[in-house]
């Protein structure tokens, strides 16, 4: 598929979920079924990476369309839909965390899991250990950035902070994966959190 | 920008090094990164690290099998006739798919060699103690009728797997999943889980890849 083919579906995939999402203000419950179908995998993915919860994940999919729903009529259109959705999911999970006082960072609830994905997740690499290891908003915007492959200016209206405050979270979150990166090249602790 | 000394137009194109590598800068800021790039060594480190990290998050899959959609308890929520989360049952993820019949083991045998399939003698893939990581299964799905390109491309997205550029035949799209050294059930399971959907007709193993030795 060439890259103009490929633009143009993801054009037509936006303008589809607008008029989804415009249905679904009216109260259509098919248009939100319909989205329902299209985003259930991929948020599922992402809350769950950042609840590390099977159970918290199946859960908040669910919640977040509810969300959808409720809200629809709130979008206004100047931001792609997806940008929308997963604000409302970012915003969900952040809630859950911290009415769960689950811990981006250290919990994972392996016993959930299948024996063949908790095979999968005990096989860590650096990089993943890295990543558990620093402040949350740094690694809600790594995940923003690389697994949702998200703009500065949409992880900007995804998160509701300002554009430099989104850069600076990324600055440093890279400059601690490549101290930690270093250290672990030589043996030593790093110790510091940065905001 | 262009105005910029040195050191602020380092520190500017630091900052944008996550949006290059993922590639979502507009034009003229990736040009201006590349340029940068081109002259500063710590840059380009830089590049290399976030793309390491890039990969390292898109490939991770610590959810590789993601439940199926729960929507009639969402549109019951709606209702007011279920709970505000909907369902609490953690495992009704692993429950969906069982309304369908269980596929038939015999297609795992197909096995790919040369121009076509051939079958092995016996199945010892899946179920072996000595199972590998990397098993990739060869998967064809057949749609049902009227199924949009919207609909195809959340079920591959759903499945982890890479949409097809077209099909092998008309309807039917073959993938390929790295699901590592699943038990048969498992197998079964995450192929009645994909059955499930409203959009597949069938979805059958037609091929086990194992690693060449």
């Amino acid at each position: 598929m060439s890259t103009s083919q490929t633009k143009s579906r993801w054009a037509n995939r936006e303008l589809e979920e607008r008029a989804l999402l415009e249905l679904i203000a009216a109260k259509d419950r098919d248009a939100l079924s319909d989205l329902y179908s299209q985003y259930h995998a991929r948020l599922f993915k992402f809350v769950f990476r950042m609840t590390r919860s099977y159970s918290a994940a199946d859960e908040l999919v669910n919640d977040i369309m509810l969300a959808v729903w409720r809200g629809a009529g709130k979008f206004r259109g100047d931001s792609k839909p997806s940008t929308w959705i997963f604000g409302i999911a970012y915003r969900q999970a952040l809630k859950r965390l911290s009415r769960k006082q689950l811990s981006i960072a250290s919990h994972l609830d392996v016993d959930q899991l299948p024996d063949t994905q908790s095979r999968a997740v005990e096989q860590e690499d650096w990089v993943r250990q890295g990543l558990e290891t620093l402040p949350a908003a740094q690694r809600l915007a790594m995940e923003l950035v690389f697994f949702l492959g998200l703009s500065y200016e949409e992880v900007a209206a995804v998160t509701e902070c300002p554009i430099n405050t989104v850069k600076t979270r990324m600055f440093h979150a890279r400059r601690k994966l490549k101290e930690q990166l270093l250290s672990s090249a030589s043996g030593e602790n790093t110790s510091g959190e940065v905001e | 920008m262009t105005e910029l000394h040195d050191t602020d137009r380092h520190d500017a194109m630091t900052e944008l090094l996550p949006w290059y590598v993922n590639d979502t800068l507009d034009e003229s800021e990736r040009d201006l990164v590349r340029e940068h790039i081109g002259t500063c060594e710590d840059c380009r480190d830089n590049v290399e690290l976030l793309s390491q990290i890039q990969r390292a998050v898109r490939t991770e899959s610590p959810a590789p099998l993601v439940p199926a959609p729960r929507t009639e308890e969402l549109l019951a929520a709606l209702d007011g006739r279920g709970p505000g989360h909907v369902v609490r049952n953690r495992w009704r993820w692993l429950a969906a798919a069982s309304v369908i019949a269980v596929i038939g083991v015999t297609s795992l045998l197909m096995w790919p060699r040369g121009d076509g399939f051939e079958s092995p003698t016996r199945f010892e893939t899946a179920t072996s103690p000595a199972a590998i990581e990397s098993i990739n299964y060869v998967i064809e799905l057949q749609f049902v009728d009227g199924t949009s390109a919207q609909a195809r491309a959340a079920l591959f997205d759903a499945i982890d797997a890479s949409e097809p550029a077209s099909p092998v035949n008309e309807g039917t799209y073959r993938v390929t999943l790295a699901l590592g050294s699943l038990s048969l059930t498992d197998l079964e399971r995450h192929i009645q889980d994909i059955q499930s959907r409203p959009e597949v007709s069938t979805a059958e193993v037609v091929a086990v890849q194992l690693p060449v030795e």
